[in-house]
């Protein structure tokens, strides 16, 4: 079971509910949607991916099928450029 | 006798010391608009004559090159100089973009080696815009106006159709090439009212030149703008927030888009046409 947990000395920057993370020692710069964002948000430490999956399921059941595909692609693209780890 | 040249930038001056008068005419005329003292003297260039074409340089006291020609010695004090004074800045946000003003609009030209900035830059320039810099611009860390490292606008060889096109005179002082084909031009050389100091910004492109592509552009949200501004900035490390909320700023109150072009004329159409919106 996987739980997405935020990577420590992240700077965040939020603007109009999409996303800048910026780690400034391993100058690692990133920028997510309104959709990657809201994932980072849940994204903490306890929740496991299927978990953050379907707490958003839950809010948003017109998109289910999205939501489905997105949450694992999300957390996998903010875990290969080190702003995720698995716990 | 030595004599001495002070360059400044976002608030920090360099001093080259040299007596060699090709040299001395060289610096007033490429770093023409950047000539003085603007707050403390950080660096010191000594470029001393060694015979009739080679120079040894010290910075600072220590000894550099012990043996450079010309067109060496140059290159080392335009790119060092600017490394120098980029690096220094704590009141300022130094970013590696290009700028120019149309009007009182602000244009900022943001982009890696070749993204076709410097291109972009010299076309627009002699198309009307006022040239800010081709290399480096300062952003007062609580906003304001931006302003360049104004120096000559450096084209590479594969850019020589620019100044082919423009240039009527390039036995001008002010046209410099070197052997590589790289040349340096004074921008007012392309457009006689072309230099300007300081400008709000209103627009960032993000130019990306591809031969044979289409002309497409993208408007850019304010976090897709501030994700790339970080990339373009160079001195990040001398800010507690590392230049995130001024940066944050600028993202916000300009109009920005990525921009991929091959054909120059086109492209510059637009991007006037864009900023003076």
């Amino acid at each position: 079971m996987i739980v997405p947990t935020p990577v420590d000395g992240f700077q965040i920057e939020t603007l109009d509910g999409e996303i800048v993370l910026l780690h400034p020692t391993r100058n690692i710069i990133i920028h997510s949607n309104q959709t990657g964002a809201l994932i980072w948000l849940l994204c903490d430490g306890a929740r496991t991916t299927d978990e953050i999956t379907e707490i958003l399921s839950a809010a948003y059941p017109e998109a289910s099928a999205e939501i489905r595909a997105d949450v694992p692609a999300v957390i996998q693209t903010l875990a290969s450029r080190g702003a995720l780890e698995s716990k | 006798m030595s004599i001495s040249r002070l360059i400044h930038f976002a608030g920090n001056t360099v001093r080259f010391s040299a007596d060699h008068e090709r040299l001395l005419a060289a610096v007033d005329m490429h770093f023409k608009n950047c000539l003085g003292e603007d707050g403390p003297i950080i660096s010191e260039y000594k470029i001393t004559t060694l015979g009739e074409t080679d120079f040894s340089v010290s910075l600072n006291g220590s000894d550099l090159f012990s043996k450079i020609n010309f067109d060496q010695l140059l290159w080392h004090l335009m790119q060092d100089s600017i490394t120098q004074l980029n690096g220094t800045s704590t009141t300022e946000l130094i970013f590696h973009a290009a700028a120019l003003a149309h009007d009182d609009n602000g244009l900022i030209l943001c982009g890696q080696s070749g993204s076709g900035k410097s291109s972009l830059t010299a076309w627009l320039a002699a198309n009307g815009l006022q040239y800010l810099t081709d290399e480096v611009i300062a952003l007062p860390i609580h906003g304001g106006e931006i302003s360049g490292f104004c120096r000559s606008i450096i084209l590479k060889r594969g850019s020589a159709f620019i100044w082919q096109r423009w240039l009527a005179d390039t036995t001008s002082d002010g046209f410099l090439q070197f052997n590589d084909g790289t040349a340096w031009i004074a921008p007012t050389l392309l457009n006689a009212s072309a230099v300007r100091g300081g400008v709000r910004p209103r627009v960032i492109i993000f130019p990306r030149y591809i031969a044979g592509a289409e002309f497409q552009t993208q408007r850019l949200t304010s976090a897709e703008t501030l994700f790339q501004l970080l990339q373009c900035l160079v001195n990040a490390r001398n800010f507690p927030d590392h230049g995130m909320s001024a940066a944050k700023q600028l993202a916000r109150q300009v109009s920005a888009f990525r921009l991929t072009y091959s054909d120059i004329e086109t492209a510059t159409q637009w991007i006037k046409q864009t900023t003076a919106e």
